[in-house]
């Protein structure tokens, strides 16, 4: 553990955020770091660059002749920090706090990246199985990568099970498996009425106000219990297990008196139906904002959407809520944002069994299976290409991991667990194949 | 006098160019070394006019301001003279085309910061004193103010010192009219109050994947609630906030798109004429959203968002009363069961004048005289505190409101300017209408 935790510390300090506007150098280092921490394991990984310069590390390690060959996926780029002054630590230095270690990336996913590197070293560079390990770098912001399974389907036609650990269980020590994956559409819509700000008593009334069209259009995204309402995306009940309402309360940590929104079970609204947020708004900030009608605001709108809506049709939906639900005859732009398919994969092959079986081993207790409200798209694009590929959907990232916002964190008890589960996983893998 | 005023206009336009020189902003930060240069150049500029009496007047805990003093022949009516002789910020000099404390002539116009608000007024009231040779037919009393762009406390002078402000009428030179060469009188001014609203749904921003759905997300909430104030129409519509429809001229809606920079492709917003949208009809804005920006933004469920919303508020209505109500409205309109929490911020007084007395009836002549048409009345969106200050102060008084500053004079933004014919015309006007109202014939 001691050698995880460094390596995780390490990667944490690299700042290896693959979004416009952020030093690509440090995208570039980190996936150096990588390829390092893979070759002192015993591995020869190599970087092969996307169209846009983004380096996949990849390293295959053969296994006993005849094993089965796996899949272990995870990604090394990180979430912008966002608001510093929100963090109780800097976020591109690890700190440890009470059995947790904060920092940006530490769970999502540095720590998937850490775990395949501490299982390969578990098995001194000479697994039982045949590894496959792809560390992406273009996750978080979208990227060739997520294509893969389309335009190099040579990388995973040998593949017998992929482990994607990009997930995390339940509650800690609840080992889950994630087997349905909402989607993700996005789009910025941006409104233009006027040359530059005008004085709001000079010209207030008339003059079309762009933050005033914007926030009447956003309103129009959710009725008025809470649901979000776009014409063409639409959801379904969850019939698996529900998500109890307070552990949910507490885990997403709303406010005593506040009260949830929408229709439905809380696992329905969380897995199966659509939600919709603003995740981004361009305005003056409040404690500056002259008395001005403001001329230019802009929105960027995220849905999750559920497994099997089409997110390129959703996006469409998207566009056309926004264009035709623009108030006072204004007209505004839509600029869509890459689509994610949600993905639901198959459950109970031995890939799968056998993963159960050391989740057991290393938690003292069953598995679970979950939803998800996130989207991987390289795993829908997977599922899309290889449908009878088992997909196991695991990981560290516990519901307290705070992944994209401030105060991101791994639990280090949790981290040993799952890297436990994924080894004995290979294990049995093997010991059932012979 | 038409001859007298055009044969001194140079020494207006030189008074003019003098002052725009003087970077005297009385915001916070600024040297109060320039606000004292140009209250010592006021000083100057009406002594050399011909006032007999000049002085600084200190005001407790605000920037000086000027009292300058001409007596008229006994028993004429006393007209006290308004202009402020602080400016506004200069702002982002990269947008002015000349430096902004330099005055610059181009097609007419005078370039630089205050050329219009209000140094344009500082230089009527001395122009006019000259046009009397030293003699008016009324009793003048100039007050230049020092403070009106920042709103110290020379506003509430005129309710501490009624005595000082007692006039028969009182001209503010610190509008303009609606277009170059047609003269108006502005005679509405909206009120105004401001409010910050705020909202708390989570601890903590969470990831929009893992928990996007049942979590009520602190802008979304905002932005519901927010849309709420304006109808599909883009009217306002706060319970206990109506306007009216305003009688007096309306405003071109070609002119006010050209005015307000709207693109040509875009719609103008509301219903009823574009002068009752703009005078005696309730506007609120939201003028500020503290949010994640779009660039860098996450996929996270956000915890809290604030807004700072402005209403306008009819003239007539009691501003107290609107942004109260505007607060009820916020209060009782949370989406959901969320609950927000509204904090109330300054409000100022709208104003609607009487036009029927005997000093309206001179300037209406004035003007017509003047301009050679008849004088509109406009409503003016922007408060003016210190009007409903001096109509409590002085309750006697008429007040006039007009001046030289037009809607081109881009006020409080980039490349302020005043109309030099205009400014002759408003100094002209001015001379008038004292002319008349001394003379008694009206």
């Amino acid at each position: 553990m001691p050698q995880v935790r460094s390596d995780l510390e390490r990667l944490v300090a690299i700042p290896s955020i693959n979004f416009p506007g952020y030093d690509q150098s440090d995208v570039q280092r980190c996936a150096h770091a990588c390829a390092e921490l893979l070759a002192e394991a015993g591995a020869a990984p190599e970087l092969i660059p996307s169209s846009s310069g983004v380096q996949t590390v990849r390293a295959d390690i053969p296994g006993p002749p005849g094993s089965p060959t796996v899949l272990l996926y995870s990604h090394y780029d990180v979430q912008p920090a966002g608001d510093d002054s929100k963090w109780d630590s800097q976020p591109f230095e690890a700190e440890e706090r009470d059995g947790r270690l904060y920092g940006r990336g530490a769970a999502d996913d540095k720590s998937g990246v850490v775990t395949h590197i501490a299982v390969l070293r578990a098995f001194d560079g000479a697994p039982p199985v045949s590894l496959r390990i792809l560390f992406e770098g273009e996750e978080e912001y979208g990227g060739d990568f997520e294509e893969w399974p389309t335009i190099r389907p040579e990388v995973f036609e040998d593949i017998d099970a992929a482990v994607i650990c990009d997930m995390g269980n339940v509650d800690i020590g609840e080992p889950t498996f994630t087997t349905q994956l909402r989607g993700i559409i996005e789009g910025v819509v941006t409104v233009n009425t006027l040359a530059e700000p005008r004085h709001s008593g000079q010209f207030g009334g008339p003059a079309p106000d762009a933050l005033m069209v914007l926030i009447k259009l956003l309103a129009t995204l959710m009725d008025d219990e809470g649901n979000a309402t776009i014409d063409g995306i639409t959801g379904s009940d969850w019939d698996g297990a529900d998500f109890p309402e307070q552990a949910y309360r507490e885990l997403t940590g709303v406010l005593p008196g506040v009260p949830l929104i929408g229709t439905g079970s809380i696992a329905s609204r969380l897995y199966s139906k659509p939600s919709v947020t603003v995740v981004g708004l361009d305005a003056p900030e409040v404690a500056t904002a002259p008395n001005a009608i403001i001329p230019m605001a802009r929105a960027k709108i995220s849905v999750r959407i559920p497994a099997g809506v089409d997110a390129e049709e959703a996006t469409e939906a998207l566009a056309r809520h926004v264009r035709t639900h623009a108030p006072f005859g204004i007209e505004v732009d839509f600029e869509p944002g890459p689509p994610a398919n949600g993905s639901a994969v198959p459950v109970g092959g031995p890939g799968y069994e056998a993963f159960a079986a050391a989740m057991q081993f290393a938690y003292g207790v069953p598995s679970t299976q979950q939803g998800m409200g996130g989207a991987v798209p390289f795993v829908a694009n997977l599922l899309e290409a290889f449908p009878d590929l088992e997909v196991l959907g695991v990981g560290a990232q516990d519901p307290l991991a705070r992944i994209h916002a401030p105060n991101e964190s791994i639990h280090l008890k949790e981290l040993r667990d799952s890297i436990v589960a994924e080894a004995v996983f290979l294990q049995n893998l093997a010991d059932s194949a012979s | 006098m038409r001859q007298r005023v055009a044969a001194d206009f140079a020494q207006a336009r030189a008074d003019l160019e003098e002052l725009v020189r003087i970077p005297g902003c009385a915001f916070p930060g600024f040297p109060d070394e320039q606000i004292d240069r140009a209250c010592q150049k006021v000083i100057d500029i009406y002594r050399a006019a011909g006032f007999p009496q000049v002085q600084r007047l200190d005001i407790d805990g605000g920037k000086p301001a000027v009292l300058a003093e001409a007596p008229g022949p006994p028993g004429s009516p006393t007209v006290l003279l308004y202009a402020h002789y602080d400016v506004q910020p200069a702002g982002d000099v990269s947008l002015w085309d000349s430096p902004p404390f330099e005055p610059s002539e181009r097609d007419g116009r005078l370039y630089g910061r205050g050329a219009a608000d209000d140094k344009s007024g500082v230089v009527i009231h001395a122009a006019v004193m000259r046009a009397f040779e030293g003699r008016p037919p009324c009793t003048l009393r100039v007050i230049v103010e020092g403070e009106e762009e920042w709103g110290g406390p020379f506003t509430d002078h005129p309710r501490s010192h009624p005595d000082l402000f007692a006039a028969d009428a009182i001209v503010v030179a610190d509008v303009g009219n609606a277009r170059l060469g047609q003269p108006a009188f502005t005679t509405a001014l909206r009120g105004m109050g401001a409010v910050t609203v705020e909202c708390r749904t989570l601890a903590g921003a969470v990831h929009s994947g893992m928990f996007g759905g049942p979590a009520p997300d602190a802008l979304m909430a905002l932005i519901t609630l927010l849309a709420t104030m304006r109808d599909a129409d883009g009217e306002t519509v706060i319970e206990g906030i109506d306007g009216f429809d305003w009688d007096g001229a309306d405003v071109d809606e070609a002119d006010f798109r050209d005015i307000a920079g709207v693109d040509p492709d875009q719609p103008l917003i509301g219903t009823g004429s574009v002068a009752s949208r703009l005078f005696s009809k309730p506007v609120v804005n939201v003028v500020g959203i503290d949010a994640p920006p779009t660039q860098g933004a996450v996929n996270a469920v956000i915890p809290e968002a604030k807004a700072r919303v402005s209403l306008r508020v009819p003239p007539g209505l009691d501003a107290v009363a609107a942004r109260d109500a505007l607060i009820r409205h916020l209060e009782s309109h949370a989406p959901w069961g969320v609950h927000v929490s509204v904090t109330p911020d300054v409000v100022g007084q709208g104003v609607r004048v009487d036009t029927s007395g005997p000093a309206y009836a001179a300037a209406r002549e004035a003007m017509l005289q003047a301009y050679g048409t008849p004088v509109q009345e406009i409503g003016a969106g922007g408060s003016i505190p210190l009007v409903d200050s001096l109509l409590a102060a002085v309750p006697g008084a008429e007040i006039l409101l007009f001046g030289a500053q037009d809607p081109l004079a881009r006020i409080h933004a980039p490349n302020e300017s005043v109309d030099l014919a205009e400014l002759q015309r408003a100094i002209l006007a001015e001379a008038l209408f004292i002319r008349n109202l001394g003379s008694g014939v009206l």
